[in-house]
């Protein structure tokens, strides 16, 4: 959804109540059509905001025996009890979306710049060093540049921290602020601006970032209406095509189109994903050659090294039954060894086979599949299965009890 | 069909085929790949237009997709098995190797399932043996299956429904065992393979619809 941006950016303390007056009535802007970076920053600011109402709190009692006016102290701390609460009940109700209306974010500024005013009035904070405001500022800031980008945040900053100003006239009565007061609310306010900009500019950020997930979610969906026909169609040309290299052409966009529509995550450890690719780099390899891949849901966990042992053995096999064993099919099959918990992964070809009797465990192959699959404290074996091709089966221990059942 | 000059005996049988799939260009590579015995009657882009087709010409075999207007593949193998039984077979032809609905549609009586890239002359075979009563089953099926089964002795019975010997087939035929070679490895007659693969396609059937109507006492339907 396309956001208006505001022409005009807030100016640092030369703004003041036509700035804010500008601001609460401008039209309601369009908040993200689904809110969720607003909810999300709004829910964590309210504990923000409890602890900048404890903070207020705590100074306000601990020094309520020197302030002024004791009474106007307890008012404000009434007042900014109320004003979190209110804007707790709003945020819990389905109508949320009205702590980022003008109304309640004038009021959330008129309360700020009450308690800023109060540290110069009621409250002694250049006596103490210890002021009323605090962060309470903060979140009211923060919530400015959620509502309204960096022009709310900023300016919302701007006008609290003439608000500041404002109190220390107030505090120093006749004889002037002096220099380091001055200095210090500059420093303060400046950080004050500087704030809502920058949380402006994040949650611009998010709110683009969160568009572009939409985005692709949508894009997602399409493409996934799409592929019945897209793959059917590959599907098709692979059967339907004499030549063997646009059949193969076919099979690889349709395993990859496969990979990208259901998600098969590879490089992560995840067995049928791996396995999968190890067969679509066999059949890419030997293009005479075509390699099933299936994996039941009951295949136990493994650990990456697991994974890589056996894919690799694995991809040994499938070359070994393309180049060796000329292979029309392959059946790779993993599952869940029943008896012991562990793998079982079996490769099986339609090849010429061999005699099991007369192996040569020196061949490179079965060498290097043992090999790989030992060290994990599996068992290969290599079979004849039914008298015409070879059965690769592999066994891996369970995770758990891998050392004790080794050797 | 039979040769009009051939008047010496009777006519080669001929098996009827009804197509369904949405593609008009899967109906086409289907239709390009049977050839003698197997006859093409009738093509059907929807459920509702294949059970008319397969009401009107009784076919032998249906060649059926899942992902279908109307119902679906599911749909046409349900109607078809109720109102037919065994005389017209359904083989589901997807693309996919993993969707329930599979299960659901072999569970319902689909007679076999095949992937639409099984090459050609493999489609051809396939057919001619699901009308020799051979039902096309693929490794990805039996793999399903195996599953299906561990989850109902899981959850249901506390038992697996299969005996250890339809297991062992099963195990077998998920491997890419054919049924020669799994007679062979189980010192059995490939026969007796097809009777167990029979077997263990009449046991999903009773714990699917077991399955249904404990779901639907338990959800008070009915």
């Amino acid at each position: 959804m396309p956001r208006t941006r505001p022409s005009r950016t807030a100016g640092p303390a030369a703004t003041g109540k036509a700035e804010l007056d500008t601001m609460l009535h401008a039209p309601p802007r369009p908040v993200g059509h689904r809110g969720e970076v607003e909810r999300g920053v709004l829910i964590g600011l309210a504990g923000l905001r409890w602890a900048a109402w404890v903070g207020l709190t705590v100074v306000a009692l601990v020094n309520l025996h020197r302030d002024h006016h004791p009474a106007l102290v307890i008012l404000v701390i009434a007042a900014t009890a109320a004003m979190t609460a209110a804007d707790q009940l709003v945020l819990v109700g389905s109508g949320w979306r009205a702590a980022l209306g003008p109304r309640l974010i004038g009021t959330e500024v008129a309360v700020a710049a009450l308690v800023i005013g109060a540290d110069g009035w009621v409250h002694q904070a250049q006596a103490t060093g210890q002021t009323l405001a605090g962060i309470w500022p903060l979140p009211v800031i923060l919530l400015a540049a959620v509502a309204g980008g960096v022009a709310w945040g900023a300016g919302v900053g701007a006008v609290l921290s003439a608000a500041r100003f404002v109190a220390i006239f107030v505090a120093a009565g006749s004889a002037g602020p002096t220099g380091r007061d001055l200095l210090g609310a500059f420093t303060t306010g400046m950080s004050w601006v500087i704030f809502g900009a920058v949380c402006g500019t994040i949650i611009h950020l998010l709110r683009r970032a969160q568009d572009q997930v939409a985005e692709a979610e949508a894009r997602d969906r399409i493409a996934r209406d799409l592929h019945d026909g897209v793959l059917q169609t590959l599907a098709m040309i692979e059967r339907r095509s004499d030549s063997v290299e646009i059949a193969r052409l076919a099979r690889d966009q349709e395993r990859d189109l496969r990979a990208y529509l259901f998600g098969d995550r590879t490089g992560s450890g995840n067995l049928p994903a791996e396995l999968r690719q190890a067969a679509a780099r066999a059949e890419r390899d030997w293009p005479a050659t075509s390699v099933t891949v299936t994996v039941t849901d009951d295949v136990p966990p493994l650990r990456p090294v697991q994974v890589e042992a056996v894919v690799g053995a694995a991809t040994e096999a499938l070359t070994n039954a393309a180049k060796h064993g000329h292979a029309a099919t392959v059946v790779v099959f993993a599952d869940i060894d029943e008896s012991s918990g562990g793998l079982f992964l079996t490769i099986k070809d339609d090849g010429e086979g061999f005699d099991p009797a007369t192996i040569v465990e020196g061949v490179g192959m079965t060498r290097s599949i043992r090999g790989r699959v030992e060290d994990l404290g599996g068992r290969v074996e290599f079979a004849s299965a039914g008298g015409d091709g070879t059965e690769v089966r592999i066994a891996l221990p369970p995770l758990a009890k891998r050392r004790a059942s080794r050797g | 069909m039979a040769d009009v000059t051939d008047l010496s005996g009777p006519a080669p049988p001929a098996y009827t085929v009804v197509i369904a799939d949405d593609h008009p260009t899967v109906r086409s590579g289907i239709r390009a790949d049977m050839s003698p015995p197997l006859v093409v009657v009738g093509e059907a882009g929807d459920a509702t237009e294949a059970l008319a087709l397969i009401d009107a010409l009784l076919p032998n075999l249906v060649v059926c997709d899942l992902n279908m207007p109307e119902g679906g593949g599911l749909r046409v193998v349900r109607e078809t098995t109720a109102r037919h039984g065994d005389t017209v077979k359904v083989v589901v032809f997807t693309v996919s190797e993993h969707e329930r609905d599979l299960l659901d549609a072999v569970a319902s009586g689909a007679y076999g399932y095949l992937t639409k890239s099984t090459p050609g002359p493999e489609l051809h075979r396939q057919l001619l043996r699901a009308i020799g009563g051979d039902p096309p089953f693929a490794p990805q099926l039996a793999t399903l299956l195996l599953g299906e089964f561990r989850r109902v002795a899981r959850q249901a019975t506390g038992s697996n429904p299969l005996s250890e010997r339809e297991r062992e087939v099963l195990n077998l035929v998920a491997r890419g065992y054919t049924y020669k070679q799994v007679g062979k490895e189980l010192f059995i007659a490939e026969k007796t393979v097809e009777n167990h693969v029979r077997n263990i396609l009449g046991k999903l059937h009773l714990t699917r619809r077991a399955e249904l109507i404990r779901w639907a006492a338990d959800h008070d339907i009915r």
